[in-house]
């Protein structure tokens, strides 16, 4: 931590931490006012309260479609929802397959491009996200 | 010029030069916001980048994944929350009432249906997206020039502004890109926080497409967007055209 000074550790912690309390409030008020006694959404609080869910757990076509988000249990629908869950198996391996493939293509044409050039070779531990960036032909 | 019927330019016409001056000033009005929001975001976004890489080292993983964290909820859900907290009967306001720092029922008239309002929502958004790009770039840096700028005896300030900051800027560059671009075509924010003068072009697109139908006029719309999208898209890419791990092409 050479880079930054002992005030700076200590400005940019809290800063964070700040940022990180804004990013939560509107996920803290939405909890909050679920258990909340009043039905308008507003200080001060008028009580706990499990009503709410009361109210959305007894509605039926609620509940149903949260199953059906959940999981397509409906017996009915079973070959399709195999047929389905195979396609999605099949093209996610097949898009692994070819990415790695291109991953191969791209190091194998880059290795001739970057020797001469110091620290130029991408290893493949040298971030997921790196690659997004450098689209162009190396520099 | 020959105007076949068939083939019209009326409504390019009519949004370019004729009477679709509304349409015109709500483009230059979405634009300002955009950019005030591109360059807000990013700057806030900079510091938070800086302290996963440069000071929270080991933990700066579990960071991210806090940061992050409340973007895995719904996009409308977050904007409706920001509804409930801003409305004129709504958290703050009433959080101001109880502690009397405001006479009951006074509400604060900026802070919703205003600039202010999806500014911040927009703000709130898209602060992950653009601090995630400027920590993979500040990751993948050779974290030794900045020590061996040190060593060489400049300063903190000199060496962050002079090092560090020149190569982080293809992910600062990123980052503004990821806000600038979205937000030009940005209308659920505006419809849910935005009141009648703070509709942005996206409205419009979206208004001539479903409540007053005229297609039209919405795509000449929606094809000026896109022009001003390729547009940015190539002058930004330029910068983004360059190696992350040795960060050549920042440098001047």
């Amino acid at each position: 931590v050479r880079s930054v000074s002992r005030l700076g550790v200590v400005g940019l912690g809290v800063y964070f931490w700040a940022f990180v309390t804004f990013l939560f409030v509107p996920l803290v008020v939405l909890v909050v006012f679920s258990v909340n006694k009043s039905a308008i959404p507003a200080l001060p609080l008028s009580g706990f309260t499990t009503h709410w869910f009361h109210q959305a757990f007894g509605n039926g076509e609620l509940t149903t479609a949260l199953i059906r988000s959940v999981s397509a249990r409906t017996p009915a629908l079973l070959p399709e929802v195999i047929a389905i869950g195979a396609i999605i198996i099949a093209g996610s391996l097949l898009l692994v397959v070819l990415a790695e493939g291109g991953r191969r293509w791209a190091e194998r044409r880059l290795v001739g491009a970057n020797l001469s050039r110091p620290g130029g070779l991408a290893g493949p531990d040298s971030g997921a996200a790196a690659p997004m960036f450098a689209t162009g032909e190396p520099s | 010029m020959v105007l076949d019927w068939a083939f019209s330019l009326m409504d390019w016409k009519d949004f370019l030069t004729g009477g679709g001056g509304a349409f015109r000033s709500r483009f230059a009005y979405s634009m300002e916001i955009t950019l005030l929001v591109s360059v807000v975001t990013t700057a806030a976004a900079y510091p938070l980048a800086y302290y996963l890489s440069f000071v929270a080292r080991r933990r700066r993983y579990a960071l991210l994944l806090i940061l992050l964290a409340p973007f895995f909820t719904s996009y409308l859900l977050r904007v409706i929350a920001w509804q409930i907290i801003l409305n004129n009967n709504g958290v703050v306001n009433s959080l101001l009432w109880t502690l009397h720092l405001r006479p009951h029922g006074d509400a604060i008239s900026w802070l919703i249906y205003s600039n202010f309002s999806i500014a911040l929502v927009l703000f709130y958004t898209w602060i992950p997206f653009v601090a995630l790009p400027i920590f993979v770039v500040l990751e993948n840096m050779d974290h030794r020039l900045p020590e061996a700028a040190a060593d060489l005896g400049a300063s903190r300030a000199a060496t962050f502004w002079r090092v560090t900051f020149p190569l982080s800027l293809p992910g600062v560059i990123a980052g503004f890109v990821f806000v600038l671009i979205p937000t030009t075509g940005e209308f659920i924010a505006p419809l849910l926080v935005g009141g009648p003068n703070n509709q942005l072009f996206g409205n419009s697109i979206q208004a001539f497409f479903s409540n007053s139908p005229d297609w039209n006029y919405g795509s000449v719309l929606a094809m000026t967007l896109i022009v001003v999208v390729v547009v940015l898209t190539l002058v930004f890419g330029r910068f983004l055209r360059t190696d992350l791990r040795t960060g050549a092409g920042a440098e001047q």
